[in-house]
């Protein structure tokens, strides 16, 4: 379970992290979903908690997504590059970067649902509180920004301003979720040492 | 966990999306079109540009035209576009064609009298072209134009300006004691509701510039001028004029006319004087809805 929850902490850091050079994404997000899905299926494996398996589904969708971005990117050249954190208007991309935004809210809430789980029948009854609070602000943020950025087009220039406290409040809020699977991954490794 | 925050948040973000999108294609149009424009050019003006179209279109479509050319009239050579006050809206923007007399000959100029042109092709970047009316652009021989050089004129243009209220004046002095019996509009304008102007004539003693530009800032209203007018040598005879904005879409049309002011000068010749006016309205994002809603309901 150490495990599992290592390599799905790390997909979220792949997310987290984005190193362009010349505008080539490095560390693309579906490298990052593929390791939360892999990580996800060992947890269901081990534990049997249904949430698990909705996590992994919900990253596989991600993923598919990403890969066919990265697809139309490297196939219409980089300069007309569909780039899913610069949308333009209300096009197919940004509704695309909407429902990649909104299924990843998903994932969110399946991995806390399940940490939430993994945590009550353990009796970490801390890290189930914390699961639970994590999600609910996460929830509550995401949403916001999420409803905000959707008049970004419709508004002034100047709400366009929006977008970088949202950047910043989801930095802290994907933080928060590596922080929470760090912990259940310590807690895993104190129960199971031999894992 | 409990899964209702999460549905409550999913169908607020979808709500929201939607809602923003549908406001979003309204607010689109469904096809570009040329605002209205009323130019009365000169033959025997031949400056480097020749006149410009604007072209109202959603943000980042006005790009899909490559070019303009004038049917018929083929040695009319659309040179450079570009966005006028780039940003300024949300959901539009107007692409400024500017077509340029420098490749033309005297000849292909002057062979422009007494052509008006109300329609233009658009060619887009697929290949396909569109004709589309852009208003009326009139060719006409001014007289006047060819009598000037060393001869000396009974008003002499000095000074002219504009504001944003949609008002402007234009002062010239007399070389001599003068009558001036009418002024009018050369040619009729598309936007007679929409525009007026005033003969006055001040003295010497007076500074033109300060009460002109008072007036202007003041709202200038037109009043009306009660012929004939006396005017002294070196008195300032001014045109005032002023668009009313209020009166829509006629206040939005891009203009260049002339008024001609008539009288008789000491010696009882008559003499005709010409001031040129140009309008380019500065249009704000309500005159943009202004100008589609009126579209819209025309349709």
């Amino acid at each position: 379970m150490n495990e599992a929850m290592r390599q799905t902490m790390w997909g979220f850091i792949f997310l987290l992290v984005d190193i362009r050079i010349i505008s080539f994404d490095i560390l693309p997000d579906w490298i990052g979903y593929l390791l939360v899905a892999f990580g996800c299926s060992k947890a269901f494996s081990l534990k049997a908690i249904r949430s698990f398996r909705h996590a992994q589904n919900t990253a596989i969708i991600l993923l598919l997504i990403y890969i066919a971005v990265t697809i139309i990117n490297i196939s219409t050249g980089l300069s007309s590059a569909v780039d899913l954190n610069r949308p333009p208007g209300y096009s197919a991309a940004f509704y695309m970067t909407t429902a990649s935004q909104t299924i990843h809210l998903l994932l969110v809430f399946w991995i806390c649902s399940a940490l939430h789980e993994y945590a009550s029948g353990n009796g970490l009854s801390e890290l189930s509180a914390k699961a639970r609070g994590r999600w609910k602000g996460y929830l509550v943020c995401s949403t916001a920004i999420l409803i905000s950025i959707s008049f970004i087009p419709n508004g002034d220039k100047s709400l366009a301003l929006i977008v970088i406290p949202a950047a910043i409040i989801s930095f802290i809020l994907e933080l928060l979720i590596i922080n929470l699977l760090l912990n259940t991954a310590r807690e895993a490794h104190k129960l199971e040492p031999s894992s | 966990m409990n899964k209702k925050p999460l549905i409550i948040a999913l169908v607020l973000i979808i709500t929201a999306y939607l809602g923003n999108g549908i406001y979003y294609d309204r607010m689109k149009l469904e096809e570009g079109f040329f605002l209205n424009h009323d130019y009365e050019l000169i033959t025997e003006i031949r400056g480097s540009s020749l006149f410009e179209l604007h072209y109202l279109d959603n943000r980042g479509e006005s790009e899909k035209i490559s070019w303009i050319s004038v049917p018929g009239l083929d040695f009319i050579r659309m040179n450079q576009s570009y966005i006028r006050n780039e940003g300024a809206y949300v959901f539009q923007e107007i692409r400024t064609f500017a077509f340029d007399s420098s490749y033309m000959t005297d000849e292909q100029m002057q062979s422009l009298e007494g052509v008006e042109i109300n329609k233009v092709a658009v060619h887009y970047s697929n290949g396909q072209s569109k004709e589309m009316p852009i208003g009326s652009i009139r060719f006409i021989k001014d007289e006047s134009f060819s009598k000037r050089g060393s001869e000396i004129v009974p008003l002499e243009n000095y000074s002219s300006g504009s504001s944003s209220t949609g008002a402007g004046f234009n002062a010239a002095r007399a070389s001599e004691s003068l009558t001036i019996t009418d002024a009018f509009i050369r040619t009729p304008i598309s936007f007679s509701d929409a525009f007026c102007f005033e003969v006055e004539v001040t003295g010497t003693s007076q500074d033109p510039h300060t009460g002109a530009v008072d007036r202007i800032h003041q709202g200038l209203q037109c009043k009306e001028s009660s012929f004939p007018i006396q005017a002294n040598k070196d008195d300032t005879v001014w045109i005032n004029h002023m668009f009313n904005r209020k009166a829509v879409p006629a206040a939005y049309t891009f203009a260049t006319f002339s008024i001609q002011v008539t009288g008789m000068r000491e010696n009882g010749e008559s003499f005709t004087h010409t001031t040129h006016i140009r309008h380019q309205p500065s249009l704000s994002g309500d005159d943009i809805r202004s100008i589609i809603k009126q579209r819209r309901n025309a349709e």
